[in-house]
């Protein structure tokens, strides 16, 4: 039989039925309503026009901007144009897809409702969109460099490499916050 | 970050891996894709003098999504290509076969709401676009774009989901919340 702070070190390995508690599964299932009320708000929220307007058209230039330095030191015609980088010939428009910050506030919003100590939540929260953004970043880069060398490429690691490297970021961001989270002092 | 959260990552990066590789491969999303067009086709509205349908059809090696909208005497039928919502599923898929199981009821408990959630998420994704396109054939009809709904719940509170690829994300969080136990908060 294990304690209840063994559990909580267990990450997903060997739950057990005691869990079904009818208090536990209530908790369980209000942190799943609030985790998606809070994914559906805030991804509405980045629609607000004012939303776009002041802070994601920032973030997209930042990206352009950024993506284009880091790249020019190896790649010859390499600019940003607004919310455009352009290597050689070839230019990739930074839409709010790729930006970073919707996943970040998904991964974020599952460390929002996960029953941690504030404090943790909200260094999970920093974290969650450093990490993310970080690893967004590098995506971009990558996607850049493929649009004007293989196109083929780029198509093959927009589609299918990089949604699945993202996720695994993600999962594994999760994972370790938890693991961290809820450590025993 | 501990040797079992590496282990589990490195199990679904190897599942997810070799799922969207089946994919790429394989006509795997338009087999998701199927049963989410007929939910979405069969919850679409009907009135006497307003017809809607839905279907997924093959073309040049792909699938792509058939729109007929009659109003009255009028009627629009617009093709769209398929869109991969079967990517929300292959990330459930993984994450399940990631897991280190036991028979228990709570994981029992998270695969079938996890599944029902995620098939929610997707059909819910395909309504959206279908709202996008019966206002795209009304338009092209010279009615009001929005002068009617194709179905009787408002879709405005997935249209953010819809525009992000993150909804990815909802299986993970999901999956993660209800099969990690946590403890008491500390701190």
């Amino acid at each position: 039989m294990r304690s209840r702070s063994d559990d909580t070190s267990d990450v997903s390995s060997t739950p057990d039925d005691s869990s079904a508690v009818p208090s536990g599964r209530a908790a369980l299932v209000l942190r799943v309503a609030l985790y998606l009320a809070l994914v559906l708000g805030l991804s509405n929220l980045l629609l607000v026009e004012a939303v776009d307007q002041h802070l994601l058209a920032h973030v997209r230039n930042a990206i352009a901007y950024l993506a284009a330095h880091v790249l020019a030191p190896f790649r010859e015609g390499v600019y940003a144009d607004g919310e455009r980088v352009f290597v050689g010939g070839a230019a990739v428009e930074i839409v709010n897809g790729c930006t970073g910050v919707d996943v970040a506030i998904f991964l974020s919003s599952a460390m929002l409702v996960f029953p941690a100590p504030w404090r943790a939540r909200l260094f999970g929260v920093a974290a969650a969109f450093a990490i993310v953004l970080v690893t967004n970043f590098a995506r971009v880069l990558t996607l850049c460099v493929l649009n004007a060398s293989s196109p083929a490429a780029f198509e093959l690691v927009h589609v299918y490499v990089w949604p699945a490297s993202i996720s695994l970021v993600c999962l594994a961001t999760l994972l370790g916050w938890i693991r961290l989270a809820t450590a025993p002092p | 970050m501990t040797r079992q959260v590496l282990w589990i990552a490195a199990r679904f990066a190897l599942v997810y891996g070799a799922l969207t590789w089946l994919a790429a491969v394989t006509p795997v999303y338009a087999a998701l894709e199927r049963p989410c067009v007929r939910v979405a086709n069969a919850l679409l509205r009907e009135s006497a003098d307003e017809t809607r349908a839905l279907s997924l059809e093959p073309r040049d090696g792909a699938a792509v999504y058939l729109y007929e909208l009659r109003v009255g005497s009028q009627g629009r039928r617009l093709e769209r290509g398929m869109h991969a919502h079967g990517f929300v599923e292959l990330l459930f898929i993984a994450l399940v076969a990631a897991t280190p199981w036991g028979v228990t009821r709570r994981l029992g408990w998270a695969l079938v709401s996890g599944a029902a959630l995620v098939f929610a998420v997707c059909v819910l994704m395909l309504m959206s676009d279908v709202a996008g396109w019966e206002a795209e054939a009304r338009g092209a009809m010279g009615l009001a774009a929005l002068s009617g709904r194709p179905y009787a719940i408002p879709l405005g509170f997935v249209a953010g989901l819809h525009q992000t690829a993150a909804a990815g994300l909802i299986p993970i969080a999901f999956w993660t919340l209800v099969t990690i136990r946590p403890g008491a908060p500390r701190g």
